[in-house]
């Protein structure tokens, strides 16, 4: 009875939750982030839309990233990772999914979005799902299976368990030493060519210029490669980013899972990441769904590929 | 060879005429029920219309239950039964109509979700002899379950308009409280068939005490409804 009673107070569920430090709307829209039709997801004037060159893999969602920062700051850069981001900064995702991905003009489906929000020097999480007329969306905590399907980029139709997330699930994949941090927008994987206006422009100078980041020299910024771009980086460069955006978040040493001794931080030296002894582990674990610990209902098949094809150079 | 194995499991049963013992471990026995599992939702304020949602949208479904127990005797109406087992609890959402913007014959038309939560648990009931005569004893029983939790296996099944399915599955640890705590409670009836062997019949109801999900503010309670059965062995 003792043995069941000690087990019964033990609470681990892998998951790290951080309360938030304030309070958050319960509607989307009291943000006033789109304006318009809001789910034609056009940005209003505060918000600034970002583009990272190697994203987490989410179940094949397409996501829209944007930034508000208060009026008279900008984000201050410091060396090619996190910049540090001033009170009242708003970081949104919006997950979507187009109908028939062969056919962008058949509409979308909107799913949720997710804010990051920096209040007295914390950052907090809110979670908001669309409704199904696509004219608002609601604050959920708890997190939701919801069914969702889509025409695919070969015709195939696919039907997910789409997996929004709790604020538990928010806070453990940017729980990073004690605190909730960004985890996409280091500079590095910013530093890369964007289209804005119909002209080509290095991005970081583009947040420059719209006054989003403070003066940067962007060619003594480090890359982190965008995965897919097998023309211009090496099979390592590739899966190294790769592991580095969907997995250092918790593998680094400041990550909920640091004590596995695996870290998959991109700048860290092969020698020290442990991947070359955890080759096939890390191999299984994506292929069992294991890995992502959260965040993915289904296998990521490319992105498989590209770590079993690097795991056998190594 | 048939022959001499089929004599070594019988010897237990044949070698011994005696009744089961008054007092210590006088029996083990091997259960099994398929089960009708669903969940509560118990969320906060600001959630409750998701636990609505997901109440109109989600329902029971099919569970098992398969364990091992010792018996231990210390009246002629009172035992303890303890063991450890296996159990799968579930529940799935209704199938819904797909939406598509093709008219593709080979897209599926309809899907459901089925969730099943996998656990050990090590059972420990409280027995209780209501009424015996002969080879006949009707008992109630009560204890609690310390269940640990190894998986959660969400199946996506879709079905097409010719009839045919397709489904895909994966599993997730994440989210799901290590322990859980379950409290069970029954009554059923014992019949002796053969000096050792006694079956068991016992419908059951068990539900867990404390939420599945480590959430505050969404907690998830499963319950079960079943007919346990299986056959005790005396010493």
């Amino acid at each position: 009875m003792i043995v069941c009673l000690l087990c019964w107070s033990c609470n681990d569920d892998g998951l790290t939750g951080i309360a938030n430090s304030t309070e958050v709307h319960t509607k989307l829209s009291e943000y006033t982030i789109f304006q318009g039709n809001l789910s034609d997801l056009s940005p209003s004037a505060d918000f600034k839309v970002y583009e990272l060159s190697t994203e987490l893999f989410s179940d094949y969602a397409e996501k829209q990233r944007l930034i508000r920062i208060p009026e008279g700051h900008t984000l201050t850069s410091r060396n090619d990772g996190l910049p540090d981001f001033p009170d009242g900064t708003i970081l949104v995702k919006t997950f979507y999914y187009f109908n028939d991905k062969r056919d962008h003009t058949k509409g979308k489906k909107i799913i949720e979005t997710r804010l990051l929000i920096k209040e007295n020097l914390r950052w907090n999480v809110a979670t908001y799902i669309w409704n199904e007329e696509q004219t608002d969306a609601l604050l959920i905590t708890t997190g939701l299976s919801k069914t969702v399907n889509w025409i695919d980029s070969q015709g195939k139709g696919k039907v997910i368990a789409y997996h929004i997330p709790s604020n538990r699930e928010c806070t453990s994949c940017h729980y990073t030493g004690g605190a909730i941090l960004p985890i996409g927008p280091k500079l590095r994987n910013l530093n890369d060519e964007v289209v804005r206006n119909g002209t080509a422009i290095n991005q970081l100078m583009h947040l420059y210029n719209e006054g989003i980041l403070d003066q940067v020299d962007h060619t003594s910024i480090s890359i982190l490669p965008a995965w897919q771009d097998a023309d211009k980086y090496t099979l390592a460069q590739r899966a190294r980013a790769y592991l580095d955006i969907n997995c250092a978040h918790c593998h680094n040493p400041l990550g909920i899972a640091s004590d596995n001794g695996l870290n998959l931080s991109y700048e860290t030296d092969l020698g020290s990441t442990n991947i070359p002894d955890n080759k096939s582990r890390i191999i299984e674990r994506m292929e069992t769904l294991e890995m992502p610990f959260i965040g993915t209902t289904m296998v990521d098949a490319e992105g498989l590929q590209l770590i079993k094809d690097y795991m056998e150079t190594l | 060879m048939q022959h001499w194995l089929f004599i070594l499991l019988l010897a237990p049963v044949t070698a011994f005429c005696q009744q089961e013992k008054s007092k210590g471990f006088t029996a083990v026995g091997l259960m099994g029920s398929l089960d009708y599992t669903n969940r509560t939702l118990d969320f906060t304020a600001g959630n409750e219309w998701v636990a609505a949602m997901r109440d109109r949208n989600e329902i029971g479904n099919t569970g098992f239950t398969v364990y091992s127990q010792v018996r231990y005797k210390f009246s002629s109406r009172w035992r303890i039964e303890g063991g450890v087992g296996y159990i799968n609890r579930s529940y799935k959402s209704k199938f819904e109509d797909l939406h598509w913007t093709s008219d593709d014959a080979a897209l599926p038309a309809r899907s459901r979700t089925i969730h099943r939560f996998k656990y050990i648990t090590l059972p420990l009931n409280i027995n209780y002899s209501l009424y015996t005569h002969n080879k006949i004893r009707l008992f109630a029983t009560a204890g609690v379950a310390t269940n640990i939790f190894l998986a959660r296996r969400t199946k996506v099944q879709s079905t097409f308009t010719n009839g045919s399915n397709s489904d895909y599955a994966f599993s997730k640890r994440s989210g799901y409280t290590t322990f859980t705590a379950t409290a069970r409670g029954g009554v059923g009836l014992d019949y002796q068939v053969m000096k050792r062997f006694t079956l068991r019949i016992e419908p059951y109801y068990q539900r867990t005490l404390r939420s599945i999900t480590a959430d505050d503010t969404a907690k998830e309670y499963i319950y079960a409804l079943g007919i346990a059965t299986g056959m005790f062995y005396s010493f």
